[in-house]
């Protein structure tokens, strides 16, 4: 052993002389100060701090994480090492965590992520569209073939009465009349359509961890929906008269289901094909990604609702419903297409 | 950047490494916990919505007699709340408090990113998003098979308690305790307890001003004595000596071992804290110092080469 030049039995003072007490009598200020501040951000909020308060934290957290680095390599007090621990922790959760002021990210999430993200996704995108124009043809023809198979697509609370058994005028009604009498119901109807719709936009994406076949089997059988309902009205020679109404909305609302279908396959697909990445990584981009369009699309569907509630109440002309359609349909195409897409922040953020 | 895979870590650390790059070594957070949090916030949940009915039904029936015509938006309305409140809950509180909700702030727990960088709102989306299918779905199948799958009937329960248990023992099969939504999201659960800064042992009567001379060390230990021990058993001793003052009993106990290990006479009835604080500085003091010139004992059973 290397002999050491005082035994600390010689010494009398009125505490020991020792590196880690000096180190803490130090620095232990700027400790308490971080401290103080954390936990009243946790507890109030980052903007309980004054804005010299703030400007003081990257540099109060780097010198707790120096001290954590010095208070490992000369102290022995545990207690001391566990609590910088905690400290930097709760530090690099501030520092380093979500701090961007939410209208900010709400203006950045519309500007540049979610269209940005809605274009990676752009050929599953085609191919959930492929799958969903199979599931509107596979029911049009099985339910112009046979019209009891209209209740194998359709839900009988969602048809609420439009069903083969209804009569033309009837159905001819629920397109141009405020739903039965009380013109309040189709607002209601209208948030509890949001409600379902969104649910099941979710539940697209999250059915991506299932191999994505459920996710595949939600899309075609909103599609084969549709088509029960177009041949329906098909059958009664209210075709046109159909698709104008269903289309003021529907534009919003299937373009939102389709955005989640692709979400969830793209999910699938990064969990069964990682290609060249660790499956863990690929999933968590893919996660992010798909995330992203999900929340865009419960966007829509809130969007969708709110045109079925108040514009297609009051628009009842054909010609105004294939307008507003159009006008959505080209809207979005053109947001998707073209915003966000300035090269100067173009690295993927997640 | 990665979990550190360092065999001799126990199963349920990990570390990140800081920007800076720091290592901070984290406790997975154990999976009973999060039951634990999770059904708290179900409880939290389940009375936010009993009394957001109970507050909109009354509020929705003075609206109506009044405007009848506003009716339809109010049923509209709560729908939608609803549906937002339940699928919002959990983001909206990890996106606010650093990763944790009412359950987890509760139980000490909190979520952060798997690589160190800082929490996204996309991984809370991601993370929370797949509750839909691990929680929600499982839930509604369980309590209306139909309206899940029509003509499920009791197969459908079973199913569903099938898929519960499935995705609520998967977090076992890895490492850091992931769920599905954790895979997706990159992120983890760990405890989040907390460490208050306690007074050193060595001189923390130096902070009271009326007992000046108990800071001085009463007892002395040849260089000789001081060569029993290593890191580990000074830290057991620092949580004995801040352990509660009362417990003469285990003080006496443990200066009786250490005097009996080392070769000294045991201390006198009543000075044994004061004699295990000063043999607690004068170990330390002696290990600190080898440590400066590299030299770290780990415990009584180490002996590093000279």
């Amino acid at each position: 052993m290397i002999e050491t030049h005082e035994a600390p039995r010689r010494r009398r003072r009125t505490t020991p002389r020792m590196k880690s007490l000096d180190f803490r009598r130090e620095r232990e200020r700027g400790w308490r100060r971080l401290d103080t501040l954390l936990t009243r951000i946790e507890k109030r909020g980052v903007r309980d701090l004054t804005s010299e308060e703030i400007e003081e934290l990257p540099m109060l957290h780097r010198a707790v994480l120096s001290s954590l680095s010095v208070a490992r390599a000369i102290s022995l007090d545990r207690n001391i090492v566990q609590y910088l621990e905690h400290l930097a922790l709760r530090g690099h959760n501030v520092v380093y965590g979500v701090k961007r002021p939410p209208l900010a990210w709400v203006a950045e999430f519309f500007a540049r992520r979610w269209p940005r993200a809605v274009r990676e996704l752009r050929v599953l995108l085609l191919l959930v569209t492929l799958l969903f124009a199979a599931g509107v043809a596979t029911g049009f023809a099985m339910v112009t073939k046979d019209s009891d198979q209209y209740y194998a697509f359709v839900d009988f609370e969602l048809a609420s009465g439009r069903d083969p058994a209804a009569s033309t005028e009837y159905l001819r009604k629920t397109l141009y009349e405020s739903e039965i009498g009380n013109e309040g119901e189709l607002v209601a109807f209208s948030g509890m359509l949001f409600a379902h719709n969104a649910r099941i936009g979710i539940l697209c994406f999250a059915l991506g961890i299932a191999t994505g076949v459920p996710t595949a089997l939600l899309v075609f059988l909103n599609g084969a929906m549709m088509g029960a309902f177009l041949a329906l009205f098909a059958s009664r020679d209210l075709l046109m008269e159909l698709t104008g109404w269903l289309s003021v909305h529907g534009v919003t609302e299937i373009l939102a289901i389709l955005l989640c279908g692709a979400a969830g396959i793209h999910l699938a697909q990064a969990w069964i094909f990682p290609g060249r990445r660790s499956r863990r990584e690929e999933l968590t981009r893919a996660g992010h990604r798909a995330a992203t369009v999900v929340v865009g699309g419960v966007v829509m569907f809130a969007l969708a609702g709110l045109i079925e509630g108040v514009i297609r109440q009051t628009v009842t002309s054909d010609t105004y419903r294939y307008a507003f359609a159009t006008a959505t349909a080209i809207g979005w195409l053109a947001y998707f297409a073209l915003v966000g897409r300035d090269p100067a922040t173009s690295e993927v953020a997640r | 950047m990665n979990l550190a895979h360092d065999p001799a870590m126990p199963r349920t650390e990990t570390s990140i490494e800081t920007p800076e790059g720091v290592p901070l070594s984290l406790t997975i957070a154990p999976l009973s916990d999060r039951a634990v949090a999770l059904l708290l916030d179900g409880l939290l949940l389940g009375l936010a919505l009993i009394l957001l009915s109970i507050a909109w039904t009354f509020i929705a029936t003075q609206v109506y007699i009044e405007f009848p015509g506003l009716g339809g938006i109010l049923i509209g309305l709560f729908y939608a709340l609803i549906f937002l409140i339940t699928t919002f809950y959990f983001f909206a509180f990890e996106a606010r408090w650093q990763g944790q909700t009412p359950g987890k702030r509760k139980v000490g727990i909190r979520v952060v990113d798997r690589r160190g960088g800082p929490l996204t709102l996309s991984a809370l989306f991601a993370r929370n998003f797949t509750r839909q299918v691990e929680i929600i779905l499982p839930l509604v199948a369980l309590a209306a098979p139909e309206a899940v799958a029509p003509g499920a009937g009791p197969a459908g329960r079973i199913a569903a308690v099938a898929w519960i248990v499935l995705l609520g023992i998967l977090p076992v099969f890895s490492r850091a305790r992931l769920r599905i939504g954790d895979w997706i999201a990159g992120t983890m659960v760990i405890v989040a307890p907390r460490h208050e800064l306690l007074d050193d042992v060595i001189g923390r009567a130096a902070a009271s001003a009326d007992e000046p001379a108990r800071t001085a060390p009463l007892h002395t230990f040849t260089k000789a004595q001081l060569e029993h021990y290593g890191v580990y058993e000074v830290q057991v001793l620092e949580d004995v000596l801040r352990g509660p003052a009362t417990n003469r009993d285990a003080l006496r106990k443990v200066s009786r071992t250490i005097a009996k290990k080392i070769g000294a006479a045991p201390p006198v009835r009543g000075s044994e804290r004061k004699w295990l604080e000063d043999f607690y500085a004068a170990q330390r003091a002696g290990l600190e110092r080898d440590l400066l010139f590299g030299k770290r004992r780990e415990d009584k059973h180490d002996t590093p080469k000279s």
